[in-house]
Parts: structure tokens; C-alpha cells; sequence
């Protein structure tokens, strides 16, 4: 039996009771991760796509040995770029295909705007031009297409944001739904001193989400499969810059990243995994609106693995966390905002969650494509 | 919708929570071992960490209580090769998608095109039959007395509409007369028994529990107190040695249950032999469909497909108590949500899935197999 493997010289978890417990569920993790590693994959199937588990081995087997040595900076959202000038550039990019494009509080459109901006945000940069690439099934109605660049267009000018370049290519529809596919990169300067990044996350760390969860998946999978009769879930998607520019002063804060796919669930797990932390998160301190809530039992989905698109997660020293919380409450973004946990001392690399109910438990990472349940 | 929420909550006292911990703990003193016949169970149990809370004497089993995990190998693979049939769309409930059959899965057939549609409710089977008639509709009804009704209720919506090219591949399963034959080989000290399956059959079916196999049981809802209020009363039959059935969830059950669904499901269907992973072909747990209501029926191949199925998968131990996930090789290595190599790992009612995602443990044993 392979499951006899134990980690007990890797931390101090909390009271002596939890560590056993977790340091048996640790080994078991760090297991199970190390072996799916190994595990080939024959063919593309949708949960490689969803933030979890699969799209980390998916990106650990196919890219990661042929573009790490190419500078690829893969534990942020952006990459840093320095011009040797006191001036960082954040660069990125990232590919938008939301199934239907419209749906409450949001577009496909915006989407592709937002979620570029967001990704230059979050480490402390002012997202000025994008550029963008429409990959477009034959068959697609022109009049979407319209609504969704009349969004973008929207969009960037709102938040100021120059698109620069583009590129359009038309494909095949291949008996499938028509489509359309939107990447947009992102080049942005960074405003903060020292940048929002993974490695200066410590022990203790205050870990501060910027709002409710949840509401991003629910509006889309309502809006694909016509949940709503009333009380349509809204979808949060926002652009995150205004918010986050109030924080630009504030010393302490050590990393910021935008809660989208994957869910909080996913991003704290990154996290720890990115930082080799341990995270313990306090499920009542969870911002959650009584809506979505309610639409989650109903489901049955864990809204810990529910997608955002206009919330942040910030990892900040104890002693900025009112500061920075002040700062968020007084954002209409951020009024929401509240402290949901803390960075541990040490490994394991895991997530706790002290539950509503006074229990302890481990928050995975997502594994793949979510399913309503049977009954 | 959202008024949900703040009903669910005071179900989620952690005051109250603690208060049934402790007079758990009061009662039982010695080991007590306790089947949890739904998953639903198993996950809210662990997804809410009452398993950190509770003594560690207090085992719990999973039992046969989700749909998909008790499907057997053989009717898996039925609706993959009925998937496969040009002429067919298929309308599943999600969770089967990616249960693996002998070659391939309902998920992996979908990624390369073939038409599989996952429904919420059965009733968007009608919604697909009726918008491409040329197209045969196969509602591949899978479920325990709970879900029952509503099939019946799809056909005969479907009769009234005429639809001539809607047709139900039926793996409904009735879990009360299995519970029958699983107890010939498992003796729990306690059945913690599933409220939404009695809120159609009523308390009076379980009455059989204690009667004739002398065996508590206790019917319970699924919030963490609805959980603890069941295994207390259990725990009280276990010291008192008094077998009994209680309903310790009657915000929703009655002693006779949905006579409304009841007799809808009676008009429909007739029961007959299935076959059940892990128990084999069981008499009078499964579902027929009778009178002109048979003409929706698609029916499993009398000879038996050849399954290699999945050997080395302790499914068929898991569902009955016998085997913790963790005791499989395969359990979190080669065998994860992403890649199940059962269906327990697949469905959010399976166990493996359900100690998968919340894996805070205690030492796990028993198996037998
Ligand atoms: S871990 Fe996977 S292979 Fe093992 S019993 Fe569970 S579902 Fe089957």
C-alpha cells in the first residue's frame, strides 16, 4: 500500500489533534499530486481547460519543458519586464471563449478586456494597451460579433485602455456551435515600488478577498441553461485597476491575483503551491451573497470552486491588513471586502478550511469540468 | 432562490453543532460502527469536517446509496455502445459522463463530437426530443426512488405530447429492497438512512430495519445538524439495544410519504429484477415499464456484453462498507476525479470522490476483501 508515506518532520499545523490528521492527509496529497504528474494525457478533454488540477498537469507535461528556459515567469499573472530605467513593464495574455457570450452582467466582450487588465492589476501595474486576436468560427452571426466589439470597445475606453493592434482568422465550424475565440495581450506599467509577487509572500500573511464569490459561474451556466426565471445570478466581471490603484501607497502588501478560474479554491491552492506555505482560510469570513449561496446547494456545486471575474485575493502583512482593508470597503469594487484567512508557518503546501460549523477540513484543488449533481 | 441560504443556515449552528457533539460523545463509549447508506451523507460529512469533530470510536461506512457507483459495469457500458449509434442523442444526468466503461467514457465520446446532452431535470429530454425530431432521444433514467417520479412523470408528459422518438434506458433502482440483501453479508450497528428517498416512500417502508433484520436506523435530512441529530438517535438505539426506526428529518418526511408520487410511479412502472454492481442481479430492485408506457422503453441486451471492467477497482467493496477508498492501490494516485478509474471517484454522491476532496483523515482499516 502506497498510502503509508508520512510527512511528520514537514510543520507545526496548528494544535497537535489537527497536525496528525493533517499530516496524514498531507502525504496523501503530496502523493497523489506527484503521481497524476506521471500520468500521460491522450487527448485534450475539457477539464484541462477548467484552472484545476488537469490544466496544471496539462501545462506541467506539455509546456513547461519546452518554455522554461525561455524566461517564461509562470507563478504570476503578468510577467515583469524590466527596461533597466526604473521602469517595469507587466506583460500578458489570455484567451476568452465564454459559452453563450452574453450573459447577466456581462459579455464576451468585456470579458476579454477585463480579464487582460485584471491579470496587470493584480501585480501592481496600470494596464495601458492590449492587443487582440478574434479566432472566429465560420457560421457566426456578424450581429454577435458586433455586440462583442462594441463591448470591447466599451469597455477599453472606460478604463482608458489603448487597443493597439489585432489580427481576425476565420475557422472551420466543424459541426459544432459557432464560436468566437478572443486573446488579448496585455502590456501595462508597474506603479508600486516593490511588485505584488509570489516570493514575498510570508508566514503570517493576512489573506484578504475583495469580495463575494461565486457569481461568475452561476451567471454564465444559468444564462447556458436557463436556470433563471427570476433572480438571475449577476455576474461580477469587473476591472479591477480603480480598485486596486488605492492600494498602490500602501506598504505590506506582498501579492495580489485576481480569483477567476479555478475558483478561491484553485487560487489559494496555487498559492501554497507557489509559495510552499501552508493556507488556513476561516469558511464563515467567506464573503458569499445568500443568492448564490442558495444556488450552490441547490447544484450541489462547492462555491470555494465557483469562477470570479471581478474579485482579488490579497496576501498582506498583519500589521497593513486594516489599512488595506479600509482601503477596499471604501472601493464600490471592494465594500464587500473581508479577511478570510492566513498564511501558516511551513508546509505542507495545503489549504485548511475551518468550517462554518466549528469542523476542519482540506480544500482540494478543482479537478475538472463542473457537473450539476444527479439529485 | 436566495431564501434558501438562511433556511440552510440554522441548520449550520456551530452552538448547536457543538451541543450534539458532545451528547454523542456522552453516548457512545464503546466502538460503534455506522452505514451511511447515501452519499449525499458521506459528503456533507466531510465537506462540513464532522468527522474532525466527532470520536474517533464512531466509524462510518459508506453504503450503496449513490446511483452511479451501484450501476453496473455491464449497463456502463450499454449506454456508451447506445451513445455510439449515429441516429441516438443521448440526455444523461452529469454525473455518468465520465464514469469509465470497458473502452471509453460518455465524457471522452462527447470531447470527439458524439451527441451526448447532460440534463438537470429529465424533462429536458422533451425539450430536445420535441426541437429535432429527426433525432432518437435516449433519456438514460438512472436513480433510486427518489428520481423515480419524475421519469414517470417525463413519460407522461411525452405520451401527451405524442413524441414518437423519446425513449428511456431504464437503470432506475429501488434501494429499500436491496438494503434487504446487503444486509445477508454487512451487519453496521446502525443505518443512518436517507431523507430524500423517504420523503417519497414515507418512514413506514424502513419499518422493515429494525423488524425484521433488527437493525436501528435512523432517517435523517443533510445539514451538518440534520447528520448529528441521526447518528445521536442511533447511538441512543445502540446503548439501549432497542432497534427502532426514527425520523429525525420531519421537516420533510412523513410515516407514508408522497402518495401522489407514489401512485404515479405505481401507474408506470412495475418492479423487476437489476443488476447492481457488487451484488449481482437482485429480484425486485429495479423497474419495468408497463402498459402503454412500455413503447419508451430501450432495453439491455438479454446476452451480456462482454465488460473487461475495471478489476482492480474496489468499487463494488466501497459501496458496501467493506472497503475504505484508501485501502484501494489506486485511490488518489492513478485513480483521481480527473481520471476516475470508478465511478465512486466520478459522481459528488461517491465515496472515493468524497474522501478525495476533503481527505482530512482519521487511520482508515477494514477491508475485506
Ligand atoms: S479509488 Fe478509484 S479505483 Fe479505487 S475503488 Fe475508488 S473509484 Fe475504484
Amino acid at each position: 500500500m502506497p498510502l503509508t508515506i508520512t510527512f511528520h518532520s514537514l510543520s507545526p499545523w496548528g494544535e497537535r489533534k489537527h497536525r496528525d490528521e493533517v499530516t496524514t492527509a498531507a502525504s496523501l496529497w503530496v502523493l497523489a499530486q506527484r503521481c497524476s504528474m506521471f500520468m500521460s494525457i491522450e487527448l485534450i478533454q475539457l477539464a484541462h481547460g477548467s484552472g484545476g488540477s488537469a490544466t496544471l498537469r496539462l501545462f506541467e507535461q506539455v509546456f513547461l519543458p519546452h518554455f522554461r528556459d525561455l524566461g517564461l515567469q509562470p507563478d504570476n499573472d503578468a510577467a515583469l519586464l524590466s527596461l533597466g530605467n526604473d521602469t517595469t513593464l507587466a506583460f500578458t495574455i489570455d484567451g476568452f471563449v465564454v459559452d453563450p457570450p452574453f450573459f447577466p452582467g456581462g459579455d464576451l466582450g468585456i470579458l476579454a478586456i477585463n480579464g487582460t487588465g485584471n491579470d496587470l492589476a493584480v501585480m501592481g501595474a496600470k494596464p495601458l494597451w492590449m492587443a487582440c486576436s478574434f479566432i472566429i468560427s465560420a457560421g457566426t452571426a456578424t450581429a454577435t460579433l458586433e455586440r462583442v466589439v462594441e463591448s470591447m470597445e466599451h469597455a477599453a475606453k472606460v478604463f482608458s485602455v489603448q487597443l493597439v493592434a489585432g489580427d481576425t482568422k476565420v475557422v472551420e465550424s466543424k459541426g459544432a456551435a459557432p464560436q468566437i475565440l478572443i486573446t488579448t495581450a496585455g502590456l501595462g506599467i508597474l506603479e508600486v515600488k516593490e511588485p505584488w509577487h509570489v516570493q514575498r509572500i510570508r508566514p503570517g500573511d493576512e489573506l484578504i478577498l475583495s469580495g463575494t464569490i461565486g457569481e461568475h459561474t452561476l451567471a454564465v451556466l444559468g444564462a447556458r441553461h436557463g436556470w433563471f426565471e427570476r433572480d438571475p445570478v449577476t455576474s461580477d466581471c469587473a476591472f479591477l485597476y480603480p480598485m486596486l490603484r488605492k492600494l498602490h501607497s500602501i506598504p505590506g502588501i506582498h501579492w495580489a491575483r485576481d480569483v477567476t478560474r479555478g475558483g478561491l479554491g484553485g487560487i489559494v491552492n496555487e498559492l501554497a503551491k507557489a509559495s510552499g506555505y501552508g493556507i488556513e482560510l476561516y469558511e464563515k469570513g467567506i464573503p458569499i451573497s445568500d443568492l448564490v449561496a442558495s444556488w450552490c446547494e441547490m447544484m450541489g456545486y462547492d462555491p470555494l470552486h465557483l469562477a470570479n471575474e471581478g474579485k482579488v485575493l490579497l496576501s498582506v502583512d498583519p500589521e497593513a491588513s486594516p489599512r488595506v482593508l479600509a482601503a477596499l470597503q471604501n472601493t464600490p469594487l471592494g465594500k464587500n471586502a473581508a479577511p478570510i484567512g492566513h498564511v501558516m508557518d511551513g508546509g505542507p503546501p495545503l489549504v485548511v478550511l475551518n468550517t462554518a460549523i466549528g469542523g476542519r477540513r482540506l480544500v482540494p484543488a478543482p479537478s475538472g469540468e463542473l457537473f450539476p449533481r444527479i439529485c | 432562490m436566495k431564501d434558501l441560504w438562511p433556511i440552510l443556515t440554522s441548520y449550520r449552528s456551530p452552538q448547536l453543532v457543538h451541543k450534539m457533539v458532545h451528547a454523542i460523545e456522552t453516548l457512545v463509549q464503546e466502538k460503534i460502527e455506522i452505514m451511511q447508506v447515501c452519499g449525499t451523507h458521506t459528503w456533507s460529512y466531510r465537506r462540513h469536517g464532522l468527522d474532525s469533530l466527532l470520536p474517533s470510536h464512531l466509524s462510518l461506512l459508506a453504503g450503496p446509496g449513490c446511483p452511479v457507483c451501484v450501476t453496473d459495469q455491464e449497463d456502463i457500458d450499454w449506454v456508451i455502445n447506445l451513445a455510439q449509434e449515429r441516429q441516438n442523442t443521448l440526455v444523461t444526468f452529469g454525473d455518468i459522463m465520465r464514469v469509465p466503461g470497458s473502452t471509453t467514457s460518455l465524457a471522452e465520446l462527447r470531447s470527439r463530437g458524439t451527441d451526448i446532452q447532460i440534463a438537470l431535470s429529465p424533462l429536458k429530454a422533451l425539450d430536445i426530443a420535441l426541437s429535432q425530431p429527426s433525432r432518437r432521444v435516449i433519456l438514460v433514467a438512472l436513480g433510486f426512488e427518489t428520481t423515480v417520479p419524475a421519469i414517470a412523470a417525463t413519460l407522461q408528459s411525452a405520451h401527451r405530447l405524442g413524441l414518437g422518438n423519446l425513449s428511456v434506458a431504464l437503470l432506475l433502482k429501488q434501494l429499500l429492497p436491496a438494503l434487504r440483501h446487503l444486509f445477508n453479508s454487512t451487519r453496521p450497528d446502525g443505518l443512518l438512512c436517507p431523507g430524500h428517498v423517504a420523503t417519497i416512500t414515507g418512514k413506514d417502508a424502513f419499518a422493515f430495519l429494525p423488524k425484521e433484520l433488527d437493525i436501528p436506523a435512523a432517517i435523517a435530512g443533510f445539514e451538518p445538524v440534520d447528520i448529528l441529530m441521526g447518528l445521536a438517535e442511533l447511538a441512543r438505539q445502540i446503548s439501549a439495544g432497542a432497534p427502532q426506526i426514527a425520523n429525525t428529518y420531519p421537516r420533510a418526511v412523513s410515516d407514508q410519504g408522497n402518495l401522489t408520487a407514489q401512485s404515479l410511479v405505481r401507474s408506470t412502472f412495475a418492479p423487476a429484477p437489476t443488476r447492481w454492481r457488487g451484488l449481482g442481479t437482485l429480484d425486485g430492485t429495479g423497474y419495468r415499464l408497463i402498459g402503454r408506457w412500455q413503447r419508451f422503453a430501450v432495453t439491455a441486451p438479454t446476452d451480456a456484453l462482454t465488460s473487461l471492467g475495471t478489476s482492480q477497482c474496489l468499487c463494488h467493496l466501497v459501496i458496501l462498507g467493506k472497503a475504505q477508498p484508501e485501502a484501494c492501490l489506486h485511490f488518489g494516485t492513478e485513480c483521481t476525479p480527473t481520471r476516475p478509474l470508478g465511478p465512486c471517484m466520478v459522481s459528488e454522491e461517491g465515496t472515493c470522490a468524497a474522501h478525495y476532496y476533503f481527505p482530512l483523515l482519521k487511520p482508515m482499516g477494514r477491508t475485506e476483501a
